[in-house]
């Protein structure tokens, strides 16, 4: 894999070239820039990846990316897959699972009152019975929990969360969700009459970060 | 830690948006303020944000809530130079009206006004909706925003041309597209962990 100690994630997805005005654009917010890039390293490159295995990050990386309709960035996680043992029959479910799971959002209801004129109904996303295997009960769950982020937020209830803790995931320390690259996009040189970089990362927003029980014991 | 959801009564639950202040309860147990340690504490950046439940929640992943709250402190609050601060935080409100969000759309709101002093504007992008005619140059952040918020993302180059033509430069661009998708994360975070009161304190 590349090295994302030395190369910044979001300029690397977005295709935002070192020394661009857009690069010194980005500048500008230096902080927000640093920090976008810690985010992905404590999320896919921390010190101790504790039971919420590489895999199953990369997984649920690539599953939204894919479902954003963003492939190159999903292929980008993905290729963090393919090595491991099992990694290509994985990488053939997570793609099958792209493609049925892919729709258009925000979509969900409201509470109950005025704003329900408002309610949109949607695709309620399930992984595919034939798939459950590959993937496993832990990974499946993850994206289910995934899609409903990504799509229908507003639809997420407590019971989506007790879905997750029965699935096997713990919510004592990893109950967030996260950005994998935030958003990108920029506008162009000098001229600055045309889009540069229109390759909003914003797509690989939000993914399930919670993390699988093993030591259930500890925390009861 | 109880490894378990919280179940709330949802009596007060808001069922429309507002630029009232509300509450927010978790559905999973935030960290005591007494079991904080340094790393929890370094994690917090501001020591204030330790009476929030939502933010003694995300603070059991401290790595990620460090840099997570710098980047939105850089974001919204650095304001040396770019995009107003109004319209960073109209950014992030019609986003969150767009996604559902009432709890992070009456925070925003309310700032948005305070720093605008639009209070009718702001209150109609609540009551009307994304589609709310608020002038050319608001138009084009709230657009700008829903697009950012639509997935697949919708924005493109028409929405450039349009914040162009509304008097926003490119670093002025990239500040509403960091404020729209800051938010796209928030919004998530905020829904899926738990759910507004209108009790306010709770």
């Amino acid at each position: 894999m590349m090295s994302a100690e030395t190369r910044d994630i979001i300029g690397l997805l977005a295709g935002i070239a070192p020394g661009s005005s857009l690069e010194a654009i980005r500048e500008r917010r230096s902080q927000a820039r640093e920090n976008a890039q810690k985010s992905y390293l404590a999320l896919f490159e921390p010190t101790d990846f504790e039971t919420f295995g590489a895999t199953e990050r990369h997984a649920a990386a690539a599953f939204v990316a894919g479902v954003h309709g963003e492939p190159e960035v999903a292929n980008f996680y993905l290729a963090g897959l393919a090595k491991s043992v099992d990694g290509p029959a994985l990488v053939e479910a997570l793609k099958a699972e792209i493609e049925r799971g892919k729709t258009s959002g925000p979509y969900g209801a409201f509470p109950p009152g005025p704003l329900s004129v408002e309610d949109k109904i949607g695709l309620i996303y399930r992984v595919a019975e034939a798939r459950k295997a590959t993937l496993g009960a832990r990974l499946a769950a993850a994206l289910e929990h995934a899609h409903l982020l990504v799509f229908r937020p507003r639809d997420a209830t407590a019971a989506d969360l007790q879905v997750l803790l029965d699935a096997g995931w713990l919510a004592d320390h990893r109950h967030r969700h996260l950005v994998a690259a935030r958003c990108v996009s920029g506008v162009s040189g000098p001229r600055g009459r045309r889009l540069a970089c229109a390759r909003c990362l914003a797509c690989a927003r939000q993914i399930p970060r919670l993390r699988p029980a093993k030591e259930r014991t500890d925390h009861g | 830690m109880d490894d378990s959801i919280v179940i709330q009564t949802s009596e007060n639950q808001p069922v429309a948006f507002t630029q009232d202040e509300l509450g927010w309860l978790p559905w999973l147990h935030p960290l005591p303020e007494a079991e904080l340690t340094e790393r929890h504490w370094a994690g917090l950046v501001d020591r204030s944000r330790s009476k929030s439940a939502y933010f003694r929640l995300l603070v059991r992943d401290p790595e990620v809530l460090e840099a997570r709250t710098k980047t939105d402190k850089d974001i919204f609050y650095n304001t040396a130079n770019g995009l107003p601060r109004a319209e960073r935080e109209l950014a992030a409100a019609a986003t969150s009206r767009t996604n559902g969000c009432i709890y992070c759309a009456s925070v925003h709101s309310r700032f948005a006004t305070v720093h605008s002093r639009r209070s009718e504007d702001v209150q109609r992008l609540l009551d009307e909706g994304v589609g709310a005619d608020l002038g050319a140059r608001w138009n084009a952040v709230v657009r700008a925003s829903v697009a950012l918020t639509a997935t697949p993302i919708a924005f493109g180059q028409q929405n450039i041309e349009e914040l162009r033509r509304a008097g926003l430069d490119d670093a002025e661009i990239v500040d509403v597209i960091d404020s729209a998708a800051f938010f796209n994360w928030a919004n998530r975070l905020m829904l899926s962990l738990g759910e507004p009161t209108t009790k306010v304190g709770a």
